[in-house]
């Protein structure tokens, strides 16, 4: 007891005199901790929204769906779909008709005659209507919501100014509209807008948080072009009437009695008397939503954790200075009779003091960033509800103190070794080297404090069930039996240990000159230095192609066979002569390269063998419960020593540049000099330091270049694949209005000044019949679904995605404006003289091609006829089929299968629509052509479609943003405290200068000099990575052509960003020891 | 307690320790008997291997080959344990920069070997206040090193040596770092000491006026002991 207290009194007051060096330490685990916290919390947040209020997500006890595409509905195909209860729409989709509607009602209240039973549809009677807002820069899109107002849940939704919905609804042209759409169109309540499809114009009454409607599935229309709220009664301002008998989309039902019990037996009489709906009630919500924000939760908080452990670089540095700093004074305690153990005890204590109150501030800057994060609106532009989550708090408290403690256990290690003989010469202050035995207790114990917490984080989601008789894909991909896994963990942990171990005498054996060694230390050194050579060659060589490989893209907008090849050409010679020049120079560091990597071979290969033969074993003896813990643990164990030898490889990498910074000229100007030693002699310091940079900077680049290109790819590509700037909407209408329409569509575009060309498509919902064989073999839809499991083995549902490709068919123009593509074997686009033939062309996605559907094939469809109730068969000769597998993030538009637009033998079309190339000065005039003429039209610019494009993007993007930007901070906070320490460390190199005369300017240059190469060698790897992980990307997406879509613009800005953040880390840290006293140098410290 | 009345022997001591990638012969063969309440003065230029001696008495490190023996116990060979607990209990150290824990205050630091030995003989603080009162320095107690002078520094750091009552007392240089009249100060209580306690004293220094004042004077020159002058005889 007095002995503790003496080591948290002797360690308070250590750090209390430590000034900056444990304020920078501090602001490691801070920020480390800071991001575990405010991330825990957002996730709070996010399961907060999701699981409260069900009854409200769910509209009602019970929601019905009818049958049609999504997750829980049954598919239109599988059911008998009974046009008395089921309108059909769309490819696969189907609603409910007023008879429908009526009868699931009647029903409902025949088991419960209290209940309230409401619906709502997407659009009323024609697809399109009521989706487009008519503003000054043409239509945009948003999402309509059509209600009964008067249903309950609807009816107390509150607007913004704290009206209730059904109270502000009172006539079919009123509307409220969602915050973010208000934000967008810059409508306030009050005013009057155009809806598409409608004459009269409708008034906009009231403003709703969009958070009301964006946690169901309609959350991507939601968020991303917001909403409006509709009285049902809408149906008579829209003047369409296509002959059909839709109704509702959903229908919600409220009971008087909401308990389990009574909602799971109504929902299933309701289910069995209608066997071709589904439900959804809001019991299967909170299952689905909790399993959703446990990954969620899940996946923050590892991202968070990857923050803290970038912390605790900052720590190591930290604690390696404090106690290099104090090696005298560890002597002299040792004299004095303190044991190691003890030395090693009170600087554990004093790590773990750092850990608690560098936590206790990262909580509070946890929290406070949460309370940023929410109105940043990280989760898909929603809203969240702040929460204080008390676990989340004491998680990251917990953490951040367990990683402190752990980070700072090798140095604390390191304290108990210092020889007492130190005292008598106290200027020596080389630390001393741990010996075999405590390195491989200290990689075991923190290979093992590591696994935990990633146990405790993941647990056992990714080890395999000892159960199930399956095998496991091992490290280096060959497969072992599930008995094997758990030895391979478990002995990972220690052979890890016995590696890292190994390398102890092997840089023994490489700090004696080789005429002090034996024959047999002789050549195993030779050994090392041989295989540090090959390895170092082979690293530099790859380094240098993908360099080159980045260079030539950047110059040719393409990756060529050519370009790579002499980028590798390039890159063996320079790796060659780098390697040659350092063989030359400095021998020694292959030995150690060698040695490191021998250690590390060791580590890997050791522990599977040993692995394997004791985790059979130990399969064999463990009771099954215990055994599938153990397995789970050492999973997390084995994915920390994964983590471990990816982060020693990339910090070796990174050792190798420093080193070779120093070759870079200096022009022969002092300072420069100086500046380059100064990185050199740290070096060791300075890559560490530069890990936790590389990593913040390598996230943020990767985040935010990829969004970047594939925004500026969809820019380029747009109007390639549409085949022009603007595209026209319409709907067809009933009866033989349709041909009315074309005529009217294709004279405007044909007349209209500006448009450059046009291609006119008109879109058939059909229903699939057959696939015939030339052979005259057919194949229905459950064979190709069979054929497309067998081939794609996902749990994803495979069918639904068959039933809306196969779900529709476009009519297109034959006269050679249809885009020039890749074919599958023997296939080929539509030709002028395929005009009016039944021939077909199929975009050839993945799960098309599994259905096993070839070139030469027939596709019969049925065109049923709404009005008449008729169904036509029409039989089309499959002619080409396309290769999109490397083009599937190309934006093209419209139907999976296309045909000459005059094959359909008259069949009247869904819609008719047209792309167009209309000159940017003439888009207006255009527009008001085109509505004057075609009533029905909606015209959209790909500049609109563009936007939409990013704001997804952006929106997918946002959180993990937010998580790069934590670890760029984190990274600051490391640098911050690496350029400290160095500061601290050099006063007296300081105090020299200035009494040889040189002033306090320059000296303060050279620092920031020196910290501003630092950020840019990190800047230029992190981005560098990044481009080079995304070019490999890129590269296969786009099939090797980038197109300009290399965000030069972003890697620059992110690399000044990374010279940025280590400038203020140093200006922050070194104009105090730039001020420093000539005197001080005589003084001792 | 020695039977044959000496506190310290040293048999055929030599060391030799790796600087880069030669060996260095320190010591090169030393014997020398050291008497119970004996001050002896080793004297010596620099590099001539002194403070490596003190540190093979001291058992802050073992000879390479040689017996070092300290109150009839053979330290040449003891592991890292058993020497930490020889230094706590047998032999307190006295250096030219003092060492004391700067966060510490003159009580605490006196106190802190008491507090972390094994076979705890005094109450820490009480054993902590009564030495330094010995030393004079009774109205100190509470300062920290930072705001006492050079001579009172050292005399704490005496104190401190003395906490657990050794039976040998090791000062390399004690005076190096101070002025004439607290040198003299600082001698003059080691003298106390050595009557009061009948500690052994072993001083290593460069002030001839510090080294007459001792029993013995042995000179060490290159590792090798090449002189050795007797001054009284009180304690042979
Ligand atoms: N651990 C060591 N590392 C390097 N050199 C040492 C070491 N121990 C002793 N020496 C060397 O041995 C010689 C004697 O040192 P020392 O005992 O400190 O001499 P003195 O105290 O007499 O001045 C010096 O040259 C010193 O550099
Ligand atoms: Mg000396």
């Amino acid at each position: 007891m007095e002995r503790l207290w003496f080591y948290i009194t002797h360690s308070w007051n250590d750090l209390r005199v430590g000034g900056k060096r444990t304020l920078f330490a501090l602001l490691c685990i801070a920020a480390g901790v800071a991001a575990v916290v405010s991330l825990q919390t957002l996730g709070a947040m996010i399961e907060h929204s999701l699981t409260t209020n069900l009854q409200e997500l769910n509209r009602g006890d019970i929601r019905v769906f009818p049958p049609g595409p999504g997750p829980g509905r049954k598919a239109r195909a599988d059911v008998r779909v009974d046009s008395r209860y089921l309108a059909t729409t769309g490819a696969a989709n189907t609603v409910f008709t007023e008879s429908g509607f009526l009868a699931i009602e009647q029903a409902t209240l025949q088991y419960d005659p209290d209940a309230e039973v409401s619906y709502r549809f997407f659009s009323p009677n024609d697809p399109i209507a009521g989706t487009f807002l008519e503003t000054e820069q043409g239509s945009r899109t948003i999402f309509p919501i059509i209600i009964e107002a008067d249903y309950s849940i609807y009816r107390d939704t509150l607007t913004v100014d704290g009206q209730k919905v059904g109270d502000v609804i009172e006539s079919p042209t009123d509307i409220v509209i969602s915050d973010n759409a208000a934000e967008d169109y810059g409508l306030s309540v009050g005013d009057r807008v155009q809806l598409n499809g409608a004459d009269e114009m409708f008034t906009v009454r009231g403003i709703v948080d969009r958070e009301v409607e964006a946690f169901t599935e309609n959350f991507f229309f939601v968020t991303l072009f917001g909403f409006y709220y509709a009285d049902s009664s809408v149906r008579e301002v829209f003047n369409f009437d296509s002959g059909s008998d839709i109704f509702a989309a959903e229908i919600f039902i409220n009971l008087s009695d909401p308990s389990p019990g009574q909602v799971s037996s109504i929902s299933q009489n309701l289910e069995r008397r209608f066997p071709f709906i589904s439900v959804s009630t809001t019991s299967d919500i909170r299952e689905r939503n909790s399993q959703l924000t446990g990954a969620v939760n899940d996946l923050v908080l590892l991202m968070g954790v990857v923050s803290l452990l970038i912390g605790g670089v900052g720590i190591v540095n930290t604690m390696f200075v404090i106690v290099t700093r104090r090696t005298t004074e560890i002597a002299v305690l040792k004299t004095i009779g303190l044991k190691a153990r003890q030395v090693t005890l009170l600087f554990l204590v004093e790590s773990i003091i750092l850990g608690v109150v560098g936590s206790l501030i990262g909580c509070v800057l946890g929290l406070a960033l949460a309370a940023l994060l929410e109105n940043f609106e990280v989760w898909f532009g929603t809203r969240l509800d702040w929460v204080f989550s008390y676990e989340a708090v004491l998680r990251g408290f917990i953490l951040g103190v367990v990683v402190t403690a752990i980070f700072g256990f090798l140095p604390t290690l390191v304290a108990g070794q210092v020889r007492p003989g130190n005292v008598l010469r106290p200027s020596t202050t080389r630390l001393p080297n741990l010996g075999i035995l405590q390195t491989l207790v200290a990689l075991s114990v923190i290979f093992t404090a590591l696994g935990v917490i990633v146990w405790s984080i993941l647990g056992g989601t990714l080890s395999p069930d000892v159960d199930s008789d399956t095998l496991l894909v091992a490290l280096d991909g060959s497969v072992l039996r599930f008995g094997g896994a758990l030895g391979i963990a478990l002995l990972l942990g220690l052979a890890a240990g016995i590696g890292g171990a190994a390398l102890a005498p092997g840089l023994d054996l490489v700090r004696r000159p080789p005429e002090q060694l034996g024959r047999a230390g002789r050549s195993v050194r030779y050994g090392l230095l041989l295989w540090g050579l090959v390895v170092q060659t082979v690293l530099q060589g790859v380094l240098f192609f993908s360099i080159g490989i980045v260079a030539t893209a950047l110059l040719q907008d393409k990756i060529t066979t050519e370009g790579a090849s002499l980028s590798l050409a390039v890159a063996v010679v320079l790796g060659l002569a780098i390697s040659f020049r350092t063989f030359r120079h400095q021998r020694n560091i292959f030995v150690i390269l060698g040695a490191v990597l021998l250690g590390f071979l060791l580590m890997l290969s050791g522990g599977m063998i040993l692995g394997t033969a004791l985790g059979a074993a130990l399969g064999a003896l463990l009771p099954g419960e215990l055994w599938q813990l153990a397995v789970d643990l050492m999973m997390g164990i084995a994915l920390v020593e994964l983590a471990f030898v990816a982060v020693i490889t990339v910090v070796g990498v990174l050792w190798f540049l420093v080193t070779l910074t120093a070759r870079v000229p200096a022009f022969d100007i002092p300072d420069i000099k100086i500046s380059f030693r100064a990185l050199v002699t740290n070096r060791n310091r300075v890559s560490m330091t530069l890990l936790a940079l590389v990593i913040g900077v390598l996230t943020l680049s990767l985040v935010t270049m990829f969004a970047d290109s594939l925004k500026q790819y969809f820019a380029l590509n747009l109007e390639d694949n549409l085949g022009g700037n603007v595209v026209v909407l319409t709907f067809s209408g009933s009866g033989s209005e349709w041909e009315t329409t074309l005529d009217n569509l294709d004279n405007v575009l044909d007349e209209t000044d500006g448009v450059e060309n046009y291609s006119l498509v008109t879109t058939y919902q059909v229903e699939f019949v057959a696939l015939e064989r030339q052979d005259g073999s057919r194949l229905k839809r459950t064979q190709l679904i069979e054929n497309m499991q067998a081939e794609l083995p996902t749990d994803e549902d495979i069918s639904s995605f068959l039933d809306v490709s196969f779900g529709s068919i476009d009519g297109r123009q034959t006269d050679g404006s249809l885009p020039v593509k890749e074919f599958l074997e023997g296939g080929r686009q539509l030709q002028p003289e395929d005009a009016g033939q039944q021939r077909i062309v199929i975009r050839g996605a993945r799960p098309i091609r599994a259905t096993g559907i070839k070139t030469g094939d027939f596709l019969i469809f049925n065109f049923p006829d709404p009005t008449t109730g008729q169904r036509r068969q029409l039989r089309f000769e499959v002619v080409g089929i396309t290769d999109e597998v490397r083009g599937e993030l190309g934006s093209d538009i419209g139907s999976f299968i296309y045909a000459p637009i005059d094959s359909f033998e008259g069949i009247r079309p869904e819609a008719i629509w047209s792309v167009a190339n209309v000159e940017e000065d003439q888009l207006s005039e255009f527009r008001g052509n085109v509505r004057q003429n075609v009533a029905t039209a909606v015209v959209l610019e790909t500049r609109f479609l563009n936007q939409i494009v990013n704001r997804l993007i952006d929106q997918f993007t946002a959180l993990p943003f937010v998580v790069a930007v934590l670890n760029l901070v984190t990274g600051g906070a490391v640098i911050a405290n690496s350029v400290a320490l160095s500061t601290l460390e050099r006063r007296r190199e300081i105090g020299v200068m200035k009494s040889l005369g040189v002033q306090r300017e320059r000296v303060l240059g050279m620092l920031l000099l020196e910290n501003s190469l630092m950020g840019l060698l990190a800047g230029i790897i992190g981005v560098g990575f990044s481009l080079l992980l995304l070019i490999q990307l890129w590269a296969f997406l786009f099939n090797g052509d980038l197109r300009g879509s290399i965000p030069v613009d972003t890697a620059l800005i992110l690399m000044a960003l990374c010279v940025a953040i280590s400038l203020l880390a140093a200006v922050l840290t070194a104009w105090g020891a730039s001020g420093e006293k000539p005197l001080n140098v005589l003084r001792n410290e | 307690m020695a039977t044959n009345g000496l506190a310290v022997q040293l048999e055929n001591v030599t060391k030799s320790v790796e600087v880069g990638e030669r060996h260095l012969h320190v010591i090169k063969g030393i014997t020398l008997n050291i008497h119970r309440g004996e001050i002896l003065s080793i004297i010596g230029p620099s590099g001539s291997g002194k403070s490596t001696l003190m540190g093979l008495i001291g058992g802050l490190d073992t000879p390479t080959t040689g017996r070092v023996i300290i109150d009839d116990i053979d330290i040449s060979r003891m592991n890292e344990g058993r020497l930490t607990q020889l230094r706590n209990e047998k032999i307190g150290f006295v250096f030219q920069l003092f060492h004391l824990i700067p966060t510490l205050n003159a009580v605490q630091n006196v106190a802190l070997p008491i507090r972390f030995s094994t076979r705890r003989q005094y109450d820490p603080t009480t054993r902590a206040v009564e030495l330094l009162a010995l030393l004079g320095l009774g109205h100190r107690l509470r300062h920290r090193p930072g705001q006492l002078s050079g001579g009172q520094q050292q005399r704490v750091a005496i104190a401190r040596a003395l906490a657990n009552d050794p039976p040998v007392l090791l000062c390399d240089e004690p005076t190096g770092n101070l002025d004439t009249k607290s040198g003299q100060q600082v001698m003059d209580a080691l003298k106390e000491i050595r009557r009061d306690l009948r500690t052994t004293v072993i001083i290593v220094t460069h002030d001839s006026l510090i080294a007459e004042q001792a029993d013995r004077i042995v000179t060490l020159e290159d590792g090798v002991i090449v002189a050795e002058r007797i001054i009284s005889e009180t304690y042979r």
